[in-house]
C-alpha cells in the first residue's frame, strides 16, 4: 500500500522548494509549496515571466530536483530516487509537452512519437504501432512519415502530445502549449489536452500565460514571485 | 561499473598474457592472468557489498582503493609503464643499457609484436575508465547522491511500489536512432567519415609498411634452415657486423646437439648494371654441399648446385630488371670480376640499398677480397629433438669469443637494430600516430560540435525518459558508426593501394587489420568522451526554454 491513502492524486508536492546558487548569489526560485494534482483534473498554473511556474513544472516532472520537500507519485516519494530510476518514472508516468513542441528533427512524426518507447526498448514493430496509434488519436495518423519541419506549429504540437500519451503516461506536464500556436489551433489543442483528461483519467497540469486555457481548467494556480497563491476557483470555474 | 570495468581487463589481460606466451614461447608471460582474475574476484565482492549496502561507508572506502590500487597495476604499471613508456623510449631511440635497466622485470623488451603490443596498450583505456569511475563515484559520495541505506529503501519503495518497467534491448535498438542523428547532417557526418577513413587508410598502409620492411630486414635470418647464428661479439644486425676466425666452424660443428655447422662469408660488392650505374650488392658466400645461408625457395629451373662452377651467382628474382639478367646464362660484373648468372633465388627481398647475390664461399672471397682465415657466420643446424636454446647455451660456453643467436634472436636483433638506429621506425611510427591523432581530433571535434548543436535533443531525450546510460549509448554508438564505416571504406582505400603499388612493401596479416581495427576503435571512442562529457552534464530542464 502506498503511504498516501488518497487514490485520486496521481502526483503531490509537499513542501516542495527550490534554491539557485549559494551564498551572494543565492536566488530562491520557488517557496515551499504543497501542491495536489488530482487524476482527470485540468491544473493550469498561471504567473508572470520568471515567477517560478517552470520550476514548479520541472520539479513536479522530475526534472528538477528540490532543495526542500519531496516529490510523490501515486503516494510514494520519488525525490531520494536514482537519476536512473527518475529517467525511468519520466518515461513511464509523465507526458512532457513543450512550447518549442522539442520534436527530434532528424526523426519523422510517427519515429518522434516512439522515441519514449524506444527508450523503453520496446521492439520496433510494436513501438511503430504504438506510436501510430497515439497519432490517430490526436489526429496525425496521415503524417506519421512527414519530418517535422515540413509541418505547421499545431501539427507539431499534437505530435508532442501523441508522444506525451505513447507510454500512457497517467500525468502530462505542458509548458506553455499554446504559446507558439494561432488562436483555433491552440484551441484544438486545449480540447485534445481536455479530452486527455477526462476521458483517460490523466492528470493534465498546464503551466501558461495564455488566458484561453482556462477554458479547460478545473483548478487554477497563481505563482507569483516564487510563492504559489490560493486557488482562484472561481475565475477557473466561470472560464 | 568496477565489475564491468574488471571483467574487460580480465579478458585482455588473459588475452594479452596468453599471446605473449606464445608469440614469445615464455610461460611466463602468464604472469599478469593470477591478478587479473584476483582484481576480477575482488571487484565482484565489493560489487555484492555495495549493492546490499551501498551507503556503507567502509564498502565505499574498499572500493575506491581498489580501484586505486587496480588502475596503478594494470592501467599506470602495466599499460603505461610496460607498454606505452617502453614504446615511446625505443621509438625515440633512447639506449639500449637505459631500456635493460629501466625495463628489467620486463619479459621483453623490443616490440616485436605488433599484437601484443596493442593489447597491452588496451589496459590504459579500461583504467582511463576506473578513473571516471572512481571520480563520480567519489563526487556522487561526497554531495550524498550515494544512497543512504535510507533513500535506498525509499528508491527501492518507489520501484516496488509504482512497478517500474524495466529498460528492455540492448545498445543495439539505439542503432537506427544513431544513424538518423548522423545523417541528418550528411556534410558534417562525410567530414567526420573522411577522417576516419584517412586515418584508417593511414594506420594500416604506415603500419603495412613497416612491418613489410621488417619482414624484408629479417629475411636473410629468417628464410633458411639455419637454425642458430654464431657471429663476432660485435654484431648488431647483418648489416653491422664483424668477422670471426673461420676455425670456430669445426668447434661448433662438434659441439653436441649439432647436426650441422657452415661457414657463411658476407662481402659487399659493386656490381656494374648495363646502363653503367655501380650498385652496391651484398654477396653472401655459402659452401657446398649444404650451402647453408641460402633461402628455401629457388626460382624454377634454379638449384643450388648450381653454384659448383666457378664464379657462378644466384641473383634475387625481384631484382632480375635492375640487372637486366633475365636468364641464366647471362654474364655479371662484380668489382670489374666476372661472374655468370646460374640462376635466381626468392623470398629475400632486399630492404637496403645493397641487394643479396649468393656465390659460392670460394667465389664470394674472391668477388669482395675477403680474408681466407676469417668468416662472417658459422650456420648451425641442430640434430633431430633437439632444444635449440640448449644448443644454444652448450655452443656459447665452448665459444665466449662469439655471439651465438637462435634464428628468433638474430631476427630480434634485425628488427631491433632497424627500428633504434636507423630513423624507418620513427617514421612509420609516426605516421601511423599521427594518422590516429588526425582521425581521433576530426571525430572528436564534429562529435562535440554535433552535440553542442544537438543540445536540445539531448535535453529532449533526458527528459522524455532516457537514462544516462541510454545517452552513454547514443553517443557511443554514433562514434562506432563512424568507426565501422571508415574502417571498412579506408580498409577498402588500402587494398587499391596495394594492388595498384605492388613495388611497395606492403604485408597484409591478419593481425595488422585486428590492430588497425583496434587502434581506430579506441580512437573513435575516446575521441567522442568530450561530446559524452558535455551530452551527460546537460540539464534536461533545457527543454523548457523558449
Amino acid at each position: 500500500m502506498p503511504p498516501s491513502a488518497d487514490s485520486r492524486i496521481a502526483l503531490q508536492g509537499r513542501g516542495v522548494g527550490k534554491v539557485f546558487g549559494k551564498g551572494e548569489l543565492l536566488f530562491r526560485a520557488l517557496y515551499p509549496t504543497d501542491i495536489d494534482i488530482l487524476k482527470g483534473e485540468v491544473l493550469v498554473v498561471m504567473g508572470p515571466s520568471g515567477s517560478g511556474k517552470t520550476t514548479l513544472l520541472s520539479i513536479l516532472g522530475l526534472v528538477l530536483t528540490p532543495t526542500e520537500g519531496q516529490v510523490l507519485i501515486d503516494g510514494y516519494d520519488v525525490t531520494h530516487a536514482t537519476s536512473d530510476d527518475m529517467a525511468i518514472l519520466r518515461r513511464d508516468r509523465i507526458g512532457f509537452i513543450f512550447q518549442q513542441f522539442n520534436l527530434i528533427p532528424s526523426l519523422s512524426a510517427v519515429e518522434n512519437v516512439a522515441v519514449p518507447l524506444l527508450l523503453a526498448g520496446i521492439p520496433r514493430v510494436e513501438r511503430l504501432a504504438r506510436a501510430r496509434r497515439a497519432l490517430e488519436l490526436v489526429g496525425m495518423g496521415e503524417k506519421a512519415a512527414a519530418r517535422p519541419r515540413l509541418l505547421s506549429g499545431g501539427q507539431m504540437q499534437r505530435i508532442a502530445i501523441a508522444r506525451a500519451l505513447v507510454n500512457e503516461a497517467p500525468v502530462m506536464l505542458c509548458d506553455e502549449p499554446t504559446a507558439s500556436l494561432d488562436g483555433s489551433t491552440g484551441r484544438g489543442i486545449l480540447a485534445t489536452l481536455r479530452e486527455m483528461a477526462k476521458s483517460e483519467g490523466r492528470a493534465v497540469v498546464i503551466v501558461t500565460h495564455d488566458e484561453r486555457v482556462l477554458s479547460i481548467a478545473d483548478r487554477l494556480v497563481h505563482v507569483i514571485d516564487g510563492r504559489v497563491q490560493a486557488e482562484d476557483v472561481n475565475r477557473a470555474a466561470g472560464a | 561499473m568496477l565489475l564491468i570495468a574488471a571483467a574487460v581487463d580480465t579478458v585482455v589481460t588473459v588475452g594479452h598474457s596468453v599471446q605473449g606466451a606464445q608469440a614469445f614461447r615464455d610461460p611466463g608471460h602468464l604472469h599478469m592472468i593470477l591478478p587479473a582474475l584476483i582484481a576480477l574476484a575482488v571487484a565482484g565482492a565489493l560489487s555484492a557489498i555495495y549493492l546490499r549496502w551501498p551507503g556503507w561507508a567502509l564498502g565505499v572506502l574498499a572500493a575506491s582503493w581498489f580501484a586505486v590500487a587496480y588502475v596503478a597495476i594494470f592501467g599506470v604499471f602495466h599499460g603505461l609503464y610496460g607498454h606505452a613508456l617502453k614504446e615511446i623510449l625505443l621509438a625515440s631511440g633512447a639506449p639500449r643499457k637505459v631500456l635493460q635497466e629501466m625495463f628489467r622485470e620486463s619479459r621483453s623488451v623490443e616490440p616485436t609484436n605488433l599484437a601484443f603490443e596493442v593489447t597491452g596498450l588496451l589496459s590504459i583505456p579500461v583504467a582511463v575508465f576506473v578513473v571516471l569511475w572512481l571520480v563520480r563515484f567519489v563526487q556522487s559520495a561526497w554531495s550524498g547522491a550515494c544512497e543512504s541505506p535510507a533513500n535506498q529503501e525509499q528508491a527501492e519503495a518507489a520501484g516496488a511500489g509504482l512497478r517500474l518497467t524495466p529498460t528492455r534491448g540492448g545498445i543495439l535498438r539505439l542503432v537506427d536512432l544513431a544513424l538518423r542523428m548522423l545523417f541528418d547532417a550528411p556534410f558534417k557526418s562525410l567530414g567526420t567519415l573522411i577522417g576516419v577513413v584517412v586515418s584508417v587508410f593511414l594506420m594500416a598502409q604506415q603500419t603495412s609498411m613497416l612491418m613489410g620492411i621488417l619482414g624484408r630486414v629479417t629475411s636473410f635470418v629468417n628464410s633458411s634452415d639455419v637454425d642458430i647464428w654464431i657471429c663476432s661479439l660485435s654484431t648488431e644486425s647483418t648489416d653491422a657486423t664483424d668477422t670471426i676466425p673461420v676455425n670456430r666452424v669445426g668447434a661448433a660443428a662438434s659441439t653436441l646437439g649439432v647436426a650441422w655447422a657452415a661457414p657463411i662469408v658476407q662481402g659487399i660488392g659493386k656490381v656494374t648494371r648495363p646502363d653503367g650505374v655501380r650498385e652496391f650488392v651484398k654477396v653472401l658466400g655459402v659452401e657446398a654441399p649444404r650451402y647453408a645461408g641460402m633461402p628455401r625457395t629457388l626460382a624454377p629451373g634454379t638449384t643450388r648446385e648450381s653454384l659448383r662452377a666457378s664464379r657462378r651467382v644466384l641473383v634475387n628474382w625481384n631484382d632480375r630488371a635492375t640487372f637486366a639478367s633475365a636468364v641464366p646464362g647471362d654474364r655479371i660484373e662484380i668489382d670489374g670480376q666476372a661472374g655468370i648468372v646460374a640462376g635466381f633465388f626468392q623470398g629475400m627481398d632486399p630492404h637496403s640499398p645493397y641487394y643479396y647475390m649468393f656465390a659460392n664461399i670460394d667465389d664470394a672471397r674472391a668477388f669482395t677480397e675477403f680474408p681466407l682465415d676469417r668468416i662472417t657466420y658459422v650456420a648451425v643446424g641442430l640434430a633431430p629433438g633437439e632444444d635449440v636454446d640448449a644448443v644454444k647455451q652448450r655452443l656459447q660456453s665452448r665459444l665466449p669469443d662469439v655471439l651465438v643467436a637462435s634464428r628468433e634472436e638474430m631476427k630480434k636483433m634485425e628488427e631491433r637494430y632497424f627500428l633504434v638506429r636507423t630513423p624507418v621506425g620513427l617514421v612509420f611510427g609516426l605516421g601511423s600516430l599521427i594518422a590516429a591523432v588526425i582521425g581521433a581530433a576530426i571525430v572528436a571535434v564534429t562529435l562535440y560540435s554535433s552535440a553542442v548543436d544537438r543540445s536540445r535533443d539531448y535535453g529532449t531525450f533526458k527528459a522524455i525518459g532516457a537514462r544516462q546510460r541510454d545517452i552513454l549509448e547514443l553517443m557511443l554508438v554514433q562514434a562506432w558508426i563512424y568507426f565501422a564505416i571508415g574502417y571498412v571504406i579506408g580498409l577498402c582505400g588500402f587494398f587499391v593501394v596495394k594492388l595498384n603499388l605492388p613495388q611497395l612493401p606492403m604485408v597484409t596479416p591478419a593481425r595488422l587489420f585486428v590492430g588497425v581495427g583496434i587502434a581506430s576503435l579506441v580512437s573513435c571512442t575516446l575521441s567522442s568522451l568530450a561530446a559524452i562529457r558535455r551530452v551527460l552534464s546537460l540539464d534536461p530542464a533545457i527543454v523548457f526554454r523558449a
